[in-house]
């Protein structure tokens, strides 16, 4: 493709990054312009449209179940979910501690007489130049890759991701334009995902699901109190947030 | 919140960025836009197969934002009586199979509704978003033949519709 994809070619893009628009795009600085336009629309869309629409939306979408529910179509991941991309899987509140990801997955419990309450899982991947892989606790990834995230939760709670990276700053990653995103439970492909910042270092996320959206601000107090920047690297205490919370952390090295 | 209300919500995170700027395009106002989305992916919901590709609703959103939006343009024009207020457009008409020139923005948003819906939207597509006509072809699930056709009658009856008011 020499000329500029349409808007139209640009959007099918954004679904696979291996079209021939995707791959012109790639080059071409004009259409990345325009990419980052359409962002920023998407962005507005966050703030603005959604919150002023959703209640409507809700109100009026039809209330017949579909004799299917729609499939929600992430082609790419869905091949290397298969491989089961357990990372970090921790219990509610105050037992906080790692699980098995054999448990996790379903497997033989060490105590099948007393069950336990199902884990948080939160499975992260790691998309760059068109490859997507999934992402274990202290992995190198490239420093401008783009995150997917799925979660496991043993009960409906209000999810949130944020990080800290090496200087002591922490980034809201996910949900975009809200602080929390309402997941039901069990397990769930989240929408969208979060765009590193590009700049190579250690950065440390925190998946927190509470039983009531959480403000970024003790988010962020709760971060910042439990782990610092010379001691992210180590495994992380559970951050101190409301009963009923359960969370999970994972170190990505952001590679040049 | 139900499962079912959170379906739609996460469908609405997926899809409402791209029904809000197909609208904000064609309509150029963001309160137009806005209301344009809502309805939009409502009729989503209602209409849409289940499973559908993403592709394909990516298709389907094209060709019934644009509609929409086009049946928007005329109902404002209607209401307000004063042709300078429909939205108006970049109009390149040097991509047209035969090299005509229109001008007239407000007279071309004019000339458009009076085309039947697909018209509208293969030369939306094709004047507007500069579309190639193997990919208008795809976004409105018709064949490239008839894209060039309905082009072509657009055009032509355009063109004569500009004369009669020119005269």
């Amino acid at each position: 493709m020499t000329t500029c994809p349409s808007d139209f070619a640009l959007e099918e893009s954004l679904l696979d990054d291996d079209s021939e628009a995707g791959r012109h795009v790639a080059t071409c600085p004009l259409c990345a312009q325009r990419l980052g336009e359409m962002e920023v629309q998407r962005q507005h869309f966050r703030r603005v449209v959604r919150p002023h629409t959703i209640d409507a939306i809700l109100a009026r979408a039809p209330t017949t179940r579909p004799a299917a529910s729609w499939k929600v179509w992430m082609a790419s991941l869905a091949s290397v979910s298969a491989l089961a991309a357990v990372l970090i899987v921790m219990t509610p509140g105050a037992e906080t501690r790692p699980v098995p990801t054999e448990h996790a997955k379903g497997g033989p419990s060490s105590q099948p007489a007393s069950p336990a309450p199902s884990p948080f899982v939160l499975s992260v991947f790691a998309g760059s130049h068109g490859v997507v892989h999934p992402v274990a606790d202290g992995d190198e990834i490239p420093a401008g890759a783009e995150l997917r995230f799925r979660v496991g939760t043993p009960h409906a709670c209000w999810l949130t991701i944020a990080s800290l990276d090496d200087k002591g700053a922490v980034s809201h990653l996910y949900p975009a334009g809200a602080p929390a995103f309402s997941v039901p439970g069990g397990n769930a492909e989240l929408q969208g995902g979060a765009l590193l910042d590009g700049v190579p270092g250690a950065e440390r996320l925190f998946a927190v699901c509470t039983p009531a959206p959480v403000a970024p601000e003790e988010l962020s107090r709760a971060i910042q109190s439990s782990v610092t920047p010379s001691s992210m690297a180590h495994a992380a205490p559970p951050l101190a947030l409301p009963d009923g919370t359960v969370q999970s952390t994972l170190l990505l090295r952001k590679g040049p | 919140v139900t499962p079912e209300q959170r379906r739609v919500v996460e469908l609405y995170d997926q899809y409402g960025p791209v029904i809000y700027r197909r609208s904000l395009k064609l309509l150029r106002d963001p309160g137009l836009a806005q209301d344009a989305t809502q309805e939009v992916f409502l009729t989503l919901l209602k209409e849409m197969p289940r499973e559908t590709h993403p592709r394909s609703v990516l298709a389907w959103i094209f060709r019934t934002t644009t509609r929409h939006c086009m049946n928007v343009i005329r109902e404002t024009g209607r209401r307000q009586r004063r042709e300078d207020q429909v939205a108006t457009y970049d109009w390149d008409l040097s991509v047209s199979p035969d090299q005509e020139t229109l001008g007239d923005r407000r007279l071309a948003a004019a000339v458009l509704e009076r085309f039947d819906p697909t018209t509208q939207a293969v030369a939306v597509a094709v004047l507007v978003d500069g579309m190639p006509h193997d990919e208008v072809a795809r976004a409105l699930d018709v064949s490239r033949k008839t894209v060039g056709r309905k082009l072509a009658r657009f055009l032509d009856r355009a063109r004569k519709h500009l004369v009669r008011s020119a005269t």
